[in-house]
Parts: C-alpha cells; sequence; structure tokens
C-alpha cells in the first residue's frame, strides 16, 4: 500500500472521433480491460467488505494499478478531463442479489446539467454482467435531456437504451448526467459493481490523440441509431457545444440557424457558421 | 346497542373498478406519432413491456382500444427553445377495470 495521492497524468489514448462520440452518446464502454486475477482479487475484497462504500480499497496497490490506473481507462479519462485529473477519493458498489425488478430511471444526486465537462462517473464489471444478470441501462444522449430524477419514476421501457452486458473486467465511464438505472434482471445471483469519480484538475484544450484531417467544419456532430428525443437537430447543436468546450474552444460555439454548422448534409462547399478550428 | 346500518359510500362501491394507466411517451403530439416510451399500469401491477413489443405503436391505437386520455403533452415544459426537457411528448391514458378483468 503507497501513500495516497490526489492527481494522475497519463498520455490520452483517445482520439477525436472518440470524444465526439463520447460527447454524443454520454458513456464509453471498455470490455474486459482489467485482468483476470484483478477482477478476482477485487471480488475478493468485496465479499470480505460487502458494505456500500469499500473506499478503502483505493489504498490497494493492485487496484490502482489496474483499475484506477488502468492504462486503457485512465487514458480515456485523460482525453476527456485533461491532464493532472483528480483520482477517486470515494467508492461505491452497488451489490445487488438477483433477480430483481429494474430500477427506476435516474441521473445521480449531484448532477449538474450543462454544457462543460469536469467531472466523469465510472463502472467498473469485476465478474462478467449478463443480461440476466441486470446490466446498467443507459439511455444514450440523455446527458442533455433535462429532467429531476424525481420526475423520471415513471418511465419504464424506452427506445434506444442500451445495456452494458460486458465481460469480466470491463470498465464504461459515463458522464455524470446520463439516465441510467438497474435492468431488471431474471437470474439468481450477486452483481458487484464499482462505481467512482474522476475530477478534472485543467482548463480544457484539445490535447487528445488528434487525426489527421479531422475537420471541426465537415465532422458529424449527430446522434446515430437511437432516438434523440430532441428537435431535429438539436442533437448536433448539444454535441458541438461540448465538443468545442472540450476543445477549449467555446467562444466560438455559435449557431448561426438554418441548414447552417452543424447540421449534418451534403453541401457543395463548406457549411456557412462552421468556426474556424485547425 | 347495534350500530346504525348505512349504505355503503359509492367510492367503496366503485372501489370494485380499478384505474389501469398507459403512459407513452411519442415522438410528437400527433395521435398518430411512433412510441418511442411506454409504462403500463395494469389490474394494480406496474408492467414494462419489451422495447419494439409496445401494446400499441400510437396513441391512437390506444384509443381504438378503449383508452381515454386523461393528460396531453404539457406545453407548459417546452417553451426553452434551449433546453429539452427529458423525453419530450407524453400521453396519460386510463382504462377502468371490473373485478372480473373485463372493462367497466
Amino acid at each position: 500500500m503507497t501513500a495516497f495521492e490526489r492527481y494522475y497524468d497519463c498520455p490520452p489514448t483517445l482520439t477525436d472521433s472518440q470524444v465526439l462520440e463520447f460527447c454524443k452518446t454520454g458513456f464509453l464502454l471498455l470490455p474486459g480491460v482489467v485482468p483476470d486475477d484483478v477482477n478476482r482479487r477485487s471480488l475478493e475484497y468485496c465479499e470480505a467488505h460487502p458494505g456500500g462504500e469499500p473506499s478503502e480499497i483505493l489504498k490497494e496497490d493492485w487496484f490502482q494499478h489496474h483499475v484506477i490506473r488502468n492504462p486503457q481507462a485512465a487514458g480515456a479519462v485523460r482525453a476527456l478531463l485533461g491532464k493532472n485529473f483528480g483520482l477517486p477519493i470515494l467508492m461505491s458498489n452497488h451489490r445487488v442479489k438477483t433477480p430483481q425488478p429494474a430500477q427506476n430511471w435516474h441521473r445521480d444526486g449531484g448532477s449538474q446539467f450543462s454544457y462543460d465537462l469536469r467531472y466523469l462517473q465510472v463502472f467498473y464489471y469485476p465478474e462478467a454482467c449478463t443480461a440476466d444478470l441486470g446490466p446498467t441501462e443507459l439511455l444514450p444522449g440523455s446527458h442533455f435531456l433535462f429532467a429531476h430524477s424525481t420526475h423520471m419514476g415513471h418511465y419504464g421501457a424506452i427506445r434506444g437504451s442500451y445495456r452494458a452486458v460486458a465481460p469480466a473486467g470491463s470498465i464504461f465511464i459515463t458522464n455524470y448526467a446520463i439516465w441510467h438505472r438497474r435492468s431488471k434482471s431474471t437470474a439468481p445471483g450477486l452483481r458487484n459493481l464499482l462505481k467512482y469519480n474522476y475530477f478534472r484538475h485543467s482548463a480544457p484544450e484539445r490535447d487528445w490523440i488528434r487525426e489527421p484531417g479531422f475537420d471541426f467544419a465537415t465532422a458529424d456532430y449527430s446522434l446515430h441509431g437511437t432516438p434523440t428525443f430532441r428537435q431535429q437537430f438539436r442533437d448536433c447543436n448539444d454535441t458541438a457545444q461540448l465538443f468545442l468546450w472540450l476543445c477549449g474552444e467555446s467562444e466560438r460555439f455559435h449557431v448561426v440557424g438554418g441548414q447552417s454548422w452543424p447540421i449534418p448534409a451534403q453541401r457543395l462547399d463548406m457549411p456557412y457558421g462552421a468556426p474556424s478550428i485547425k | 346497542m347495534l350500530a346504525p346500518s348505512f349504505p355503503a359510500p359509492a367510492h367503496a362501491m366503485s372501489s370494485k373498478v380499478r384505474q389501469d394507466l398507459l403512459y407513452l411517451q411519442t415522438v410528437s403530439s400527433n395521435l398518430n406519432a411512433p412510441v418511442h416510451g411506454c409504462t403500463l399500469i395494469e389490474d394494480g401491477e406496474i408492467v414494462e413491456p419489451d422495447v419494439g413489443r409496445w401494446p400499441y405503436a400510437s396513441v391512437l391505437d390506444a384509443i381504438r382500444d378503449g383508452w381515454s386520455v386523461i393528460q396531453f403533452p404539457n406545453l407548459a415544459l417546452m417553451t426553452d427553445e434551449t433546453r429539452t426537457y427529458a423525453l419530450g411528448c407524453e400521453f396519460i391514458l386510463e382504462r377502468p377495470r371490473t373485478e372480473t378483468g373485463g372493462p367497466a
């Protein structure tokens, strides 16, 4: 066990397109990135510490190295939150005996509706979570849908929702404001789901992996494959506003309206209103 | 002394009839718009149909099957152009059911 460190830096692992995709959907799943022996050790720890907040696990070197500072997960966090980001200092375990009915849709307490990204909520499955064990269900793009959790209780099945069925050792990174819930489980078992937060500690800038030829004017800002629940093209505006904030270019975000940027279209020339960013 | 006998109040008699509720979130306020969210309260139980297996494809389909709209989409939530509130258009419908399970 080493001295506890609050801040961390590592190489960012996401590209322009991957950061843009996170802005659209509000989550990123990294399947099976934690080694099996660490998953087993994490499960043993959860068995020995079955409470809802086993935060002492954060003091374990093996957990810090392979889960909290996991190169793929921390690299993605680094891309989204910038250099020297704040490490988790609180661990929650949503440990549930199944079968259970679906939980109410909600945004976690403390969630703030905004077009910036100053903290991330991250989930770690130390064991496989199959569909019958009630995986976390997320609504893509819902971090842009303002609603109080107390007024989501009557929502049930929603078209386009995503169930995070994943193998052991999977980590998924979410915008804290995304709508989510524990989905209905049908099989008897015990599901552990560790949950923790990272925090921004630097000003936003485009210091992730730059893609040659990535063009802010023609990039696709629309949410695909799922309802947006918004007015037509509003998803593009929402995504573009958050993406430009992450690039440190929020003052350049302006929507002219009509068929201008950032609405997707096959135009004869560059869209009107597109920001000039290289 | 025996307690006087009174007829049962109207609400006690009507408790034999249960209220089923249907929440439908739709693409637009058009009654024929596709459904993209659904919760059903049927005979006192909350039922969540699987996505894609909605009991009705639209609010109009539900009306044709005996449901009555008791709340239309709340326009007061849609006055701010820059903010999307929740899932948008929501209809709430009801259908009374008798103890025998049939429509009242």
